[in-house]
């Protein structure tokens, strides 16, 4: 039954079909052939997908990022981040990656603090004679910081998944992420040394204290969200929802960029990317029920432990999987489909769920810079009018640091895991 | 036949745009009303969190159908796009196409066959006894049926040719 599963899921990808339909229908000719199950149970399992209060996060927090992005948050941002470190070698590009981090923070995906970030900075840095597509490359990177640093789409799949706790989870992406950015700012800033890159004029005090005010609004809203999951005040969900009521106040009141026809607009569209993706859960439902039923999972783990009984070689097994996953799976269908099937191993040998989960969503957060399926990759290639070939050059010194930063993280736990160990609320 | 198909499909795919402003808008209200309930009026809705979830259902399903009718579930389409032959191409994502309508068709079925059962044992929702909750699950089927009859479109418009894209992406 699962190598029917399996095949028919592969030839249905093949064929192109959606991902979401693939699922539900290779796991429906297994149920076919094999059982003799009503196919109503099936319906009731996809139903059943998404029948979650914790799900509903996702598209809030998604509504929250538009709203901000719409709301005239990312040019702050950028200033903000500008009169801090604009002055230094590469200014521009390390800007850009301070932004996303700040943005990453807002928004919960890490297209869309490419998009946000990606369309204010890559023009000025053109401008200023850095290569397009090294500033295409440095934007599609570090977009993904908004993978790790909360709150996180990404995040919250596996947190309902694996049942893990989503606040907890929250808490451990902030170091990753701050590593990450971090890391990135090291490779542009010696990009930029050996290009001579310069940078822009320092600012002075009150330049910085001025676009600090001017983005204050914008940078509370994560310690509302974070603050009120942690002080038990609210859900991750009732904190998603906090925050798009706080971004249309801001947006309408503060910033004035947004009117009610404006929201509205963003209101369908996000409804429509909020539906692909929890339409893939909900059909992924049925997949994983079969997984779970046939054991998959257990055999698999036993193969690997027949391999190795050290939990950190199966931890390195899984993270090769994950970044060869994730150069063709897109994150959110990369978490639906493979958390079944590895979180029960990772159980099996003692890894903790909180730790592999960043570890998982920092894997495939690689993955969204490398080719063929890179969504950051894309929305760069948009935004630059680079080729995706050249940029997928331009993006190895960044893909090739993340990789050893990620391998670091596997090998040190504790660099993940002291914030949910020692925050105390 | 093709053009009265087209216009029952922009009327239903109307119809799913509202469904999923509304079940939106709706939920986030619903659920920032429980937030100030709780805090503000030291009193905590029971209806809430249930009502928003169920809108939530319907916004998967029906949002579902807009993403099939503007082609952006998500697909790999790397080894089609590949293909040389526009002629083996086509019937790759003709197939592709067909083989989506089967699942749905299999969803609308026992979609209605569940739904109307449930409505049949009227099973009420716990929170809010006035709700059938057969309702709730007629989000699956009903999405389920806008989405096969914008593929019947799509794979129409293959053969025609009207679309050289075609198939769902």
């Amino acid at each position: 039954m699962g190598v029917t599963l399996f095949i028919a899921f592969i030839v249905l990808i093949v064929l192109s079909v959606p991902i979401s339909i693939a699922l539900g229908l290779s796991s429906m000719i297994a149920v076919l052939l094999h059982t003799d199950m009503s196919l109503m149970v099936l319906v009731q399992k996809i139903f059943g997908g998404v029948n979650s209060f914790t799900l509903m996060a996702i598209p809030f927090f998604i509504l929250a990022g538009n709203i901000m992005a719409a709301g005239g948050v990312s040019n702050r941002l950028v200033n903000f981040a500008g009169t801090l470190i604009g002055r230094l070698t590469g200014g521009l590009a390390l800007v850009s990656t301070v932004a996303c981090t700040f943005f990453g923070a807002i928004s919960g995906s890490a297209p869309a603090t490419t998009a946000a970030i990606g369309a204010v900075m890559v023009e000025p840095m053109e401008k200023k004679g850095y290569s397009k597509e090294f500033a295409a490359a440095t934007v599609a990177a570090s977009g993904t910081i908004g993978l790790l640093i909360p709150p996180s789409i990404t995040m919250v799949l596996y947190g309902v998944i694996a049942g893990a706790s989503i606040g907890k989870l929250f808490l451990a992406g902030i170091i990753p992420g701050l590593l990450m950015c971090l890391t990135l700012m090291g490779v542009e800033y010696a990009i930029s040394r050996k290009r001579g890159y310069g940078g822009d004029a320092p600012a002075s005090l009150k330049e910085i204290f001025l676009s600090f005010k001017s983005s204050i609004l914008a940078l509370l809203m994560p310690l509302i969200i974070l603050g009120g999951i942690y002080g038990g005040i609210f859900t991750p969900t009732e904190a998603a929802v906090v925050a798009v009521v706080y971004g249309v106040i801001i947006g309408l009141f503060a910033y004035k960029e947004l009117n009610f026809k404006k929201i509205m607009e963003i209101l369908q569209n996000s409804g429509k990317s909020t539906a692909v993706i929890l339409y893939l859960v909900a059909t992924a439902h049925i997949f994983s029920y079969i997984l779970a039923s046939e054991q998959i999972p257990q055999q698999l783990a036993q193969l690997m432990l027949s391999v190795s009984s050290n939990p950190l070689m199966i931890q390195f097994m899984i993270m090769i999987a994950l970044l060869f996953a994730g150069t063709f799976l897109d994150n959110a269908v990369a978490i639906v489909l493979l958390t079944p099937i590895f979180y029960p191993i990772t159980v099996q040998v003692g890894i903790d769920p909180v730790f592999f989960g960043v570890l998982m969503v920092f894997a495939l957060a690689i993955g969204q810079v490398t080719p063929p399926v890179g969504l950051c990759l894309f929305v760069a290639c948009n935004i630059s009018k680079v080729s995706i070939e050249k940029l997928s050059k331009a993006v190895i010194p960044f893909l090739v640091a993340l990789i050893v930063l990620l391998v670091v993280l596997n090998l040190i736990p504790d660099v993940i895991l002291y914030i949910p160990r020692h925050a105390v609320f | 036949m093709y053009t009265i198909l087209k216009r029952i499909n922009k009327i239903a795919d109307k119809f799913a745009k509202f469904i999923v402003s509304l079940s939106f808008g709706t939920m986030t209200l619903l659920i920032f009303a429980q937030v100030i309930f709780r805090y503000v009026f030291k009193e905590s809705l029971s209806w809430s969190e249930e009502l928003a979830r169920y809108m939530f259902i319907w916004l998967t399903f029906i949002g579902a159908s807009v993403a099939t009718r503007e082609k952006t579930h998500i697909n790999v389409a790397m080894f089609v796009n590949n293909l040389k032959s526009p002629k083996v191409k086509k019937t790759f994502i003709l197939l592709a196409n067909v083989l989506s309508m089967f699942f749905l068709g299999v969803l609308v079925y026992y979609g209605f066959n569940i739904a109307s059962q449930v409505l049949k044992f009227n099973q009420v929702s716990a929170s809010m006894p006035f709700l059938k909750i057969g309702f709730v699950y007629f989000a699956v089927p009903i999405g389920s049926l806008i989405m096969f009859f914008n593929l019947i479109e799509i794979n129409l418009a293959v053969i025609k040719d009207e679309n050289e894209e075609g198939g769902l992406h």
